[in-house]
């Protein structure tokens, strides 16, 4: 049983909020340290969600302005690895992503029933709509606050 | 190439972009940031939800030439993206959160280049070769033309406001 697009706005609408209760307290240390091996830290999955979601809302424009639109895929380990998506200071990050989610939740407001059904593909021909795609990053945003938490759990103890 | 000096004027000019959009606009009423003050041209909301979406294209752009080889980059209908709901809203809070986010990370990122990262390149569809150095130039350009048409459409409403009275 799959949740409401109703439901799913919501996810995204309170998301930054939700992610900030779970990074606002942390030390530098707890933010940088990759404390579970070969993955990655705490600031990089918050940067990297930023950036993967800024990238998702322009997909969604794509997507719902243009016909049979195509997303490019990138290599987002290598994008994890740049001096704006290792910095300790989440504060852009943040300001970035409650700007980017407060404009798509708006867009997505706005949309008509049949707008919903619009689609796009990625490069390996998977089609889908805007309701699978909103699926697909209410998730992705939720896992990487489980991500964030197995990895401060991973912290070895004092 | 331009010397390391330019180049650093022109990230200076990104970095402040943001603040003087913020001011350009401060004190506006915001159904006056939605009023067409110049036939035919944006609302000043609308410029400003624009540059939010045309930078945040852009900074994808510039990691994606940073990181990939040569990747194709394409151009998006900017008419048709700002006539939608939340590119035409009279608040502009959140656009203007975008571009203070998105400026201060893309100048951590432009400031951690070396010299050789700025002849990268990646092929648009329109404009052909395009290296880093020229979405630099291009964007610090694209700030300065809006902050220019912002002006002009505030002037366009002191004047409207005058033959009002």
């Amino acid at each position: 049983m799959s949740n409401s697009i109703e439901e799913q706005i919501e996810r995204i609408r309170t998301y930054p909020a939700r992610l900030e209760a779970v990074v606002r307290d942390l030390s530098e240390q707890d933010l940088t340290t990759p404390y579970l091996d070969g993955e990655w830290t705490v600031a990089q999955n918050v940067h990297h969600v930023a950036d993967s979601h800024l990238n998702a809302y322009m997909r969604f424009k794509l997507f719902l302005l243009e016909e049979n639109s195509v997303a490019k895929p990138y290599d987002q380990d290598v994008w994890a690895t740049t001096a704006d998506s290792m910095s300790p200071d989440m504060s852009a990050t943040f300001i970035l992503l409650n700007g980017i989610h407060a404009r798509w939740v708006a867009l997505m407001e706005s949309l008509s029933d049949e707008e919903w059904t619009h689609t796009g593909g990625y490069t390996s021909g998977r089609v889908i709509t805007l309701v699978q795609f909103l699926d697909v990053y209410a998730k992705h945003g939720d896992d990487h606050i489980d991500q964030i938490q197995r990895t401060l759990a991973a912290k070895p103890d004092a | 190439m331009l010397t390391v000096d330019e180049r650093n004027a022109l990230i200076i000019k990104m970095r402040t972009l943001p603040r003087q959009l913020a001011e350009l606009v401060r004190g506006v009423p915001t159904d006056e940031l939605e009023m067409v003050y110049l036939p035919g041209e944006w609302s000043i909301a609308q410029n400003i939800h624009h540059v939010a979406d045309a930078h945040m294209n852009a900074f994808h752009r510039f990691k994606h030439i940073l990181l990939h080889e040569q990747p194709e980059i394409r151009s998006f209908d900017q008419k048709n993206w700002s006539r939608t709901v939340e590119a035409t809203l009279p608040n502009v809070e959140d656009s203007l959160f975008i571009l203070r986010g998105l400026h201060n990370r893309w100048c951590t990122l432009m400031d951690s280049l070396g010299e050789g990262d700025w002849e990268r390149r990646g092929l648009h569809n329109q404009a052909g070769v395009v290296t880093l150095e020229d979405l630099l130039m291009s964007y610090a350009r694209h700030g300065d033309n809006h902050l220019e048409q912002i002006k002009k459409t505030l002037d366009a409403r002191e004047q409207h406001k005058q033959s009002d009275s």
